[in-house]
């Protein structure tokens, strides 16, 4: 295991760095990033200040949501691309390459690619959600349950992105009905929390997990509640599990294209 | 014209070979149909004041008919044409009796009329069905002469924005930032999360007046006040139309010079 980690660690350093070889087309990316996510950011203060505060949400609350959204976002897809990738290489075929090689699979397979507008996501969201925890002033109770919950929506991220590709091991051409269900999952989590009914909340916290990379944070700490984090690990142990379950039999599903190259 | 025509027709057709993500892709639409409107529905209860700004119907409408554009994926003129110029497929284009920027503009209204119409099919239903038919001030015959009027020339403009997208690649090696501002202010002025109706007065003037706002004028056709702005919006939409056709010509003349085939 801890010989897969390095591997993961090295192989998204030498990523990083080969992007950043062209520097100028990196940092064009990462700051047009910035720039298409400031727009969620006007989009909902437009809607906060026409509505008022809802539900005990307030302009900041949102923000704070979207600065959690944005970092989890930018965390899978910067760390983790090569999962978008998979229903391309199943069809070319080139998933043999991941199989052959004497690391884990899903280490190998997550560090195969790499989105340099994703540095994007993932900086403008540390610094908002950074800032909304010092200008909430947290506490380090505050802070541990802060971090704790997004690294449970950053997991379960990770799981919907992975199981959305992993269709493609069952559905020929799966490339395009894979990204379908990913927005179905990704949509809901873009809303400000407030505004969802309680059953729609629950239905988007647990059986599509959406409000759980983007609202459920902020609401845990909003409540101080441990009961919501329990809840947010149980459905996140959950989804891991289902997730490995089901990598375990696609893979078993796997015909080589006999591309190895 | 027939040549237009028929390559739209074969593209179409080829798209709507991959019948599974059609499927998926309606199934996307109406699960944000439906999702939309239980979610404002909530929003309309939790502040009534919302009604004086645009009602409901009105409201749910107007976001649905966006996303029914959305599908008709004009904005993806400019991707095609990075792609092109990334790749060097453009040459395969030049070679082709067609004209390069026509032959583009065809290929992305055959890929998007099917989940155009089938989308546009669902969001009458749906949303007729559970919230009705919206208040447009006008008869609904004339309504429906009215949007196509606004339909079509709003398309046009939304593909000389997106061919200009697209052309500034010839300078900028990567014209994807350029794509994601102008999707964006898109989006924003174009109501597509949050109506425009609810902005402050100063910014729904902007809005509605901008190029981007004009571009997805289909959705201030579903507001109250449409029968006193037609022709407004319609002069509006002409203006930024001639505005545009003039930099295609200007930039499209000047980006063929530039371009250096590889061979």
């Amino acid at each position: 295991m801890l010989k897969d980690i390095r591997y993961f660690v090295i192989q998204t350093k030498f990523n990083i760095k080969n992007a950043y070889a062209l520097r100028s087309a990196f940092w064009i990316g990462v700051v047009s990033m910035i720039v298409n996510n400031c727009v969620f950011f006007i989009i909902w203060s437009l809607f906060m200040k026409s509505v008022g505060d809802i539900n005990g949400w307030t302009g900041v609350d949102v923000f704070g949501m979207l600065g959690v959204s944005m970092f989890i976002y930018g965390i899978t897809f910067g760390f983790f691309h090569g999962v978008v990738d998979l229903p391309q290489m199943i069809v070319r075929g080139s998933f043999d390459n991941v199989l052959i090689s004497p690391v884990n699979s899903f280490f190998k397979l997550a560090t195969s690619s790499f989105l340099v507008t994703a540095y994007g996501d993932l900086l403008l969201g540390a610094v908002v959600f950074l800032s909304y925890g010092i200008y909430l002033q947290f506490s380090l109770y505050t802070w541990l349950l802060y971090v704790l919950a997004i690294s449970f929506g950053a997991i379960v991220f990770l799981c919907i992105r992975l199981l959305c590709s992993l269709i493609s091991f069952f559905i020929y051409d799966g490339d395009n009905i894979s990204n379908q269900l990913f927005e179905i999952f990704l949509r809901p989590g873009l809303y400000p929390g407030a505004i969802f009914p309680i059953k729609l909340k629950t239905f988007f916290m647990t059986l599509v997990p959406a409000l759980l990379t983007s609202a459920i944070p902020v609401d845990i700490i909003k409540t101080n509640s441990l009961k919501l984090l329990s809840l947010s690990l149980l459905v996140t142990s959950i989804w891991i599990l289902i997730t490995f379950l089901v990598y375990k039999i696609a893979l078993r599903r796997y015909e080589s294209g006999n591309l190895l190259r | 014209m027939y040549k237009g025509l028929y390559y739209i027709y074969i593209v179409a057709k080829n798209t709507v070979e991959n019948k599974n993500k059609l499927i998926f892709q309606m199934i996307n639409h109406t699960l944000f149909l439906l999702f939309s409107l239980f979610l404002y529905k909530n929003v309309y209860e939790i502040s009534p004041g919302l009604k004086e700004k645009i009602p409901f119907v009105n409201a749910i409408w107007s976001m649905s008919i966006y996303f029914v554009v959305f599908w008709l994926a004009l904005r993806n003129i400019e991707r095609s044409f990075r792609d092109d110029i990334k790749t060097g497929n453009i040459e395969l284009y030049l070679l082709r009796p067609i004209n390069y920027v026509w032959q583009k503009v065809f290929i992305q209204i055959g890929q998007g009329l099917i989940p155009f119409f089938v989308s546009l099919t669902l969001a009458v239903i749906i949303n007729y069905l559970l919230v009705g038919m919206p208040v447009v001030g006008m008869s609904y015959f004339v309504w429906f002469f009215a949007l196509l009027v606004i339909f079509i020339l709003s398309q046009i403009l939304m593909c000389l924005i997106f061919i200009l997208c697209g052309l500034s690649g010839f300078w900028l090696q990567n014209s994807e930032p350029t794509y994601f501002v102008v999707s964006k202010f898109i989006m924003i002025f174009g109501g597509a999360w949050v109506p425009v109706a609810f902005f402050p007065k100063t910014l729904q003037v902007i809005a509605e007046f901008s190029p981007f706002g004009a571009s997805m004028a289909l959705s201030y056709a579903m507001y109250p006040n449409f029968a006193d702005r037609f022709w407004i919006l319609v002069l509006n939409i002409s203006f930024w139309i001639l505005f545009s056709l003039f930099f295609v010509h200007l930039v499209s003349k000047r980006a063929i010079k530039k371009l250096s085939v590889n061979g």
